[in-house]
């Protein structure tokens, strides 16, 4: 937490030590019109947990597909800013360079092999083309701290429930032995104790494999509970950043995104009003 | 000015006149000037290319029919060469058997479509994409088995000679003849389609095309829609291929072939999947692409020695501007006149805005 | 030769073009029509391997597979790459174009003419003698090995081998697997040599026992008869495929017309499909996939 606040304070991306993911200025556009992302600047240091909040539409998918190199599929790209991991420019590498630099993606959708059964998934996620005896070692790792897909090893991963889909995700991800895991949405779609679980766990992965997370996320709560530090999008830009304590207490951070009434505003007109006239000048 | 300028379509005030096929004063000044064109083309063709002008209008026939499968409700068809045969034979049979005047052999030929698209539109109600696309090519093989067989029972291996057909007297032998009612029956045949796409029917095929299961859950009737598209599509391709037997005189199995097929093929991907204009453009493309290799292997000198291989430039050629066409403009030649025509109308602007 | 055993040798070799088909169609989820153009591409590029080397059957068949492995490749790199993202039924559609341009490279590189490669290669029609009084020519009993060795070891490789596992996971989705920092296209380009291998092999057997000739793609087409009636994500259903396929032809070419037997194949294609559209062996969820 104290990396996280002395991050903020130092200047340039690439000669701040501490940083290992650095995003700066990224503006992304789709189909040469559309601005997606209007110039955001974020850092994930070593050894961290890094939370983007934001709606539906705020353009946090899209940074994360310009940090893991897919725009060029939805046919983006990125106009401005730069991205550094670890010192080095990633802004337009192919997928699997970055992939096999270190930063790892576990998407919001379709994020395993529903063909292959849970073994064959994870046997996908490894480094180099030979199964080390060391992969066995993380592998068996893994199995104990998710012991559901320990139990369903010879499954097809297809008919896994949500939750245990996103376990092999993320555990397949980890496999591939990267420095930073990038987590997309991970509470879509399930059930509030299982994301309070999985949140437990990626907790416990940070500590046993020496991994910074970057966790994009609509569930406020959960992903601040785990959080060293976290940002807040809307229509493209970072509104507001901070510590979570500094976050949770924020007034319109706990009306828009914590669910607590307040404020006066009773119509969703109102509401846009606000939010547009406000700018989060605070 | 008023004939030059186009008027956009914001200015339409009525259902009607937004329903209207030739809008305004442009579309009906340079509809008539085409329309012009095209019936006084014969007088200055030599009697080679009004051949090849009549060959287009079958082509574009058929052309209009593959792209209502494919084109507008997306069912891969790959059997068009197996249906055309199909109404070609029709007509051979009904002229040697019964010796059955025009109107009565082409009727026949179009039933004969409906018959066979709902027989091929059937499995289409279990399978989709890639199996759909197999089967239809396996009933194009089978198809032309059977049409073997009976060729070589009937038609003593041969073939059959369709004699020139007699229409309310006249008897239509001269390809400036055949120009005009080819050139009648394409019309209409064009206002069908454009009709019928831009009804109800049309907007359940669009509907099947981009999500079926969506359009079911619409209350849109899916079957019933799907063999619909299949024996209208059948139907109008039998007609083509009634058309050709009549107009080419002879018809043998070995004609209907894969080559048949890519032919089709290209042209409703050449000219653009899912539009009229596509289908034409794509027809007048593919029908004239041999024509052109063979004036320029006759008129450029360093091209003279690939004559003798015409077929073979042609048919290869052929296939990489499919390929270019699939990975480069998917919308074909109706999307490039659409962008062309786009930029035109908005120069010197690039975009239209939100709110037009 | 009793009929049994032609089904036998017919069935071996269908099964040998099924496999090309499905290997392709796992690995990669396009139905390549041209394979049967592949088929003959190689079959003519073996047929020069014996031309050049005055009739040494090895070394031409290696310079046969090892040409149809490098135009595997580059077919991939040429073709597939650009359509990558495209939906399936545009690089089906672009399979068709290729193999129009195949067939007119062919012709235009070798003529039309038919070519008897046997000529070069000696004792292949030499029986062998069976058991029960029945025999076998050289060439008949290779092809019925080479059927079953396929059938035995791709299943094998494409379940067991990490590449076979990355294949399958590439073809499932390859947005997810390039995230996983598998190399996509290095691994498609390998699906495409090895199934254009798959097919020379089998236009090596067809060339060497009957005819070389541009116009037998049909026969390398109507190979993907078995593969679909077999479903196209089961190997052992190629096979049952294939028994199936060669039975009806064959007994259709002797008993029947000779013309319908040349639509056996597709004709028991319908029927299958009609019967259970996703294949006799083929899984449900493959039918939605498409």
């Amino acid at each position: 937490m104290a990396i996280a606040a002395a991050m903020l304070a130092s200047p340039a991306a690439e000669t701040c030590p501490a940083a290992m993911l650095t995003v700066e200025n990224l503006e992304v556009v789709y189909s040469r019109v559309i601005v997606a992302v209007q110039g955001i600047s974020l850092r994930v240091p070593e050894h961290s947990i890094v939370a983007v909040l934001g709606t539906n539409g705020a353009g946090k998918t899209t940074t994360v597909r310009a940090i893991s190199g897919f725009l060029p599929v939805d046919d983006a790209e990125i106009r401005k800013g730069s991205i550094y991991f670890r010192g080095q420019s990633i802004a337009k590498l192919p997928p699997y360079y970055i992939a096999q630099a270190g930063v790892v993606l576990v998407p919001e959708r379709r994020k395993i092999f529903e063909t292959l059964t849970v073994w064959d998934n994870l046997r996908l996620a490894r480094v180099r083309r030979k199964v080390s005896s060391d992969w066995h070692q993380q592998a068996e790792r893994l199995f104990s701290i998710f012991p559901a897909l320990a139990a369903r090893r010879k499954q097809l991963a297809g008919y896994l429930s949500g939750g245990e889909r996103q376990m092999l995700a993320i555990a397949q991800g980890l496999l591939c032995e990267p420095r930073l895991l990038i987590v997309d949405e991970l509470s879509l779609g399930l059930a509030p104790h299982l994301v309070h679980e999985l949140m437990k766990r990626i907790r416990q992965l940070r500590q046993e494999f020496d991994v910074s997370v970057l966790l994009i996320e609509q569930d406020a709560i959960s992903a601040l509970e785990i959080a060293d530090y976290g940002y807040i999008m809307e229509s493209g830009r970072i509104v507001f950043e901070g510590l979570p304590e500094k976050l949770r207490n924020h007034q319109d951070v706990q009306e828009f995104y914590l669910g607590s009434v307040g404020g006066g505003r009773t119509s969703y007109r109102d509401v846009k009003q606000y939010r547009r006239g406000r700018r989060w000048w605070g | 000015m008023r004939y030059l300028v186009s008027v956009p379509s914001t200015l339409r005030t009525t259902y009607a006149s937004d329903m209207q096929l030739l809008g305004s004063g442009f579309t009906k000044f340079w509809a008539a000037v085409g329309l012009a064109s095209m019936v006084g083309l014969p007088l200055v063709l030599t009697n080679f290319w009004t051949a090849v002008a009549n060959q287009l209008f079958i082509a574009i026939v058929g052309a209009l029919a593959l792209n209502l499968l494919m084109g507008t409700t997306g069912q891969i068809s790959l059997g068009h060469a197996g249906f055309i045969a199909t109404g070609a034979f029709t007509v051979a049979a009904f002229v040697t058997h019964f010796n059955a005047p025009m109107p009565v052999t082409l009727l026949a030929a179009v039933v004969a479509g409906i018959v066979l698209g709902i027989l091929v539109g059937l499995p289409a109600l279990r399978l989709k994409g890639l199996y759909l696309a197999v089967s239809t090519l396996a009933a194009h093989f089978v198809i032309i088995a059977v049409l073997g067989q009976y060729q070589a029972n009937v038609g003593y291996g041969e073939g059959f000679t369709i004699p020139p057909p007699d229409l309310f007297g006249w008897t239509i032998s001269s390809e400036r003849t055949w120009y005009y009612l080819l050139l009648g029956v394409t019309a209409i045949v064009l206002l069908l389609n454009v009709n019928w796409l831009r009804s109800a029917f049309g907007r359940a095929w669009m509907a099947i095309h981009h999500r079926d299961v969506a359009a079911e859950a619409l209350g849109i009737n899916v079957a019933r829609y799907k063999l619909l598209a299949f024996s209208t599509s059948t139907a109008m391709t039998c007609f083509a291929g009634a058309l050709w037997a009549y107009h080419t005189g002879f018809v043998s199995v070995e004609a209907f072939d894969i080559h048949m097929l890519i032919q089709f093929l290209a042209m409703v991907i050449i000219g653009g999947l899912g539009s009229v204009l596509g289908a034409i453009l794509g027809a007048v493309f593919v029908i004239l692409l041999p024509h052109v290799i063979t004036l320029a292997t006759e008129s450029l000198p360093f091209l003279h020695g690939l004559g003798g291989k015409v077929f073979e430039i042609q048919a290869g050629l052929f296939g990489v501007i499919m390929f270019l066409f699939l990975a480069l403009e998917p919308r074909g030649l109706a999307g490039i006149w659409a962008r062309t025509r786009y930029y035109f109308e908005l120069w010197p602007f690039r975009y239209r805005s939100w709110e037009a | 030769m009793s009929l049994a055993l032609i089904i036998l040798i017919q069935a071996s070799f269908y099964a040998l073009l099924g496999m090309g088909y499905v290997l392709i169609y796992r690995a990669t989820r396009v139905l390549n029509l041209a394979h049967g153009d592949l088929m003959v591409f190689g079959a003519f590029l073996f047929y020069q391997g014996l031309v050049m080397t005055n009739g040494s059957a090895p070394l031409a068949i290696t310079t046969g597979m090892l040409g149809a492995a490098f135009a595997g490749a580059i077919i991939y790199f040429l073709l597939m790459r650009p359509l990558a993202g495209y939906p399936a039924a545009v690089r089906v559609l672009a399979t068709i174009a290729l193999a129009i341009v195949l067939r007119s490279l062919t012709t235009a590189l070798w003529s039309g003419q038919t070519r008897y490669p046997a000529e070069y290669v000696g004792q292949l029609g030499q029986a062998i003698e069976l058991a029960a009084g029945l025999s076998i020519s050289v060439i008949d009993a290779l092809i019925i090995a080479a059927a079953l060795l396929s059938i035995v070891a791709l299943p094998l490789f494409l379940q067991r081998a990490a590449i076979g596992v990355d294949m399958r996971g590439v073809a499932e989705n390859a947005l997810l697997a390039a995230q996983r920092g598998i190399n996509i296209h290095n691994v498609n380009a390998l699906s495409w040599a090895a199934a254009t291998v798959m097919a020379t092999i089998a236009g090596i057997f067809f060339s060497l026992k009957v005819r070389l000739g541009p116009d037998i793609w049909y026969v390398g087409l109507a190979g993907f008869a078995p593969a679909l009636i077999g479903g196209m994500d089961s190997l052992r259903g190629v096979a049952i495929g294939a028994l199936i396929v060669a039975a009806t032809e064959v007994i259709a070419a002797r008993f029947i017309a000779p013309h319908i037997a040349l639509a056996a194949p597709f004709l028991v294609l319908l029927v299958a499909l009609w019967i259970r559209p996703w294949g006799l062996f083929g899984s449900r969820e493959e039918l939605e996939r498409i």
